[in-house]
């Protein structure tokens, strides 16, 4: 049993470095050559850490094969518009003006239950409403709609434009993160006149984030409030 | 760029390992079928040296199989029962010849 332990120790720890080396984006976003590779490694790394009979080195050179030839696959893909075209798919155009492209859909094995599924979930009920579709190649439909039919922006209306400020986070759990400093224009002078002023320590924070313009917003622990 | 270069070199590293493992366990079934042949109890000292790091690459069932002939030979060797210690051999052999082949890059093994 602690063979089998120490075996998905190692085989976690081998993961954990090829998903970080991989850079993995959320499922939703993977294209599927990249879902058929995350799915293909975790099953190969279960095999040994069920089966002591398998040298652990079986997996471990199979994921970090797969990991690498992912990595360069996809490097060659920013490189080459065939490649990435042969291996990904084009983006598709499947609804113009309110019309399904036929043509399209059936080459993409799409049902027009699908499609409008696909918009539902995008709060349209009403394909008329729709200017374009585009299948992407993850399977995902990006939607843009008729202009009368799209929401009302601050441009539209001639109003004045309000200037976002990136909120930073600079205390997370009581630990001070120094590296959002630079972002929201902190430093360690400001921050300890702060807590003076506020009269709290960082150990008592369970939040605190910031703008550029000093605005901060503090969430204290429970046991401190 | 630094993900494409650790990719490379994690292929590289990948290919030369599982091209110097295969060599060594070539090597290390060649070296102990020469000594199951020739020098019938050089193979026991052999064997134990061999085990610990060709276990890392092969099946722990083949491992157990021939460990348990080669001990299965020197217990009847010791005593003096040459008639099974001969087919504790020849198992032993053929186990060894049966790893070689599994190791061997060809259509069989790869499909």
């Amino acid at each position: 049993m602690i063979t089998i332990a120490v075996r998905t120790i190692i085989l976690y720890a081998v993961l954990i470095l090829i998903m970080r080396v991989m850079g993995k984006r959320q499922i939703g976003q993977l294209q599927p050559g990249e879902l058929v590779i995350t799915i293909l490694i975790s099953e190969i790394a279960a095999i040994p850490m069920e089966d002591t009979d398998i040298p652990l080195m079986n997996s471990v050179i199979s994921v970090l094969l797969l990991a690498s030839f992912e990595i360069l696959t996809s490097a060659l893909c920013m490189k080459s518009i065939k490649l990435r075209s042969a291996l990904q798919g084009n983006s598709l155009v499947i609804i113009r003006n309110g019309v399904l492209d036929q043509k399209q859909i059936k080459r993409l094995r799409y049902t027009v239950d699908d499609i409008l599924e696909a918009l539902r979930q995008k709060n349209i009920f009403d394909i008329g409403d729709v200017q374009y579709a585009v299948a992407e190649t993850d399977g995902a439909i990006s939607v843009l709609l008729k202009p009368e039919k799209r929401q009302v922006t601050i441009e539209d209306m001639n109003l004045p434009e309000s200037n976002e400020k990136l909120q930073c986070v600079l205390i997370s759990d009581g630990r001070i993160i120094r590296s959002e400093f630079k972002d929201c224009g902190m430093n360690e002078k400001k921050l300890n006149k702060l807590f003076k002023d506020k009269k709290i320590k960082p150990e008592e924070i369970l939040l605190l984030t910031s703008d550029s313009e000093g605005n901060t917003n503090i969430i204290k622990k429970d046991k401190y409030k | 760029m630094k993900r494409i270069i650790a990719a490379a070199v994690i292929l590289v590293l990948c290919i030369a390992f599982t091209v110097g493992t295969n060599i060594y366990v070539n090597k290390s079934m060649d070296s102990l079928l020469n000594t199951l042949n020739s020098d019938g109890d050089g193979i026991y000292s052999l064997w134990e040296r061999e085990k610990r790091i060709l276990s890392v690459f092969l099946k722990h069932e083949d491992i157990d199989d021939l460990d348990m002939e080669i001990k299965n030979m020197k217990s009847y060797g010791e005593a003096g029962n040459d008639a099974e210690q001969e087919k504790c051999k020849v198992k032993a052999r053929s186990i060894i010849k049966s790893i070689a082949e599994g190791e061997k890059l060809t259509w069989g093994n790869i499909f």
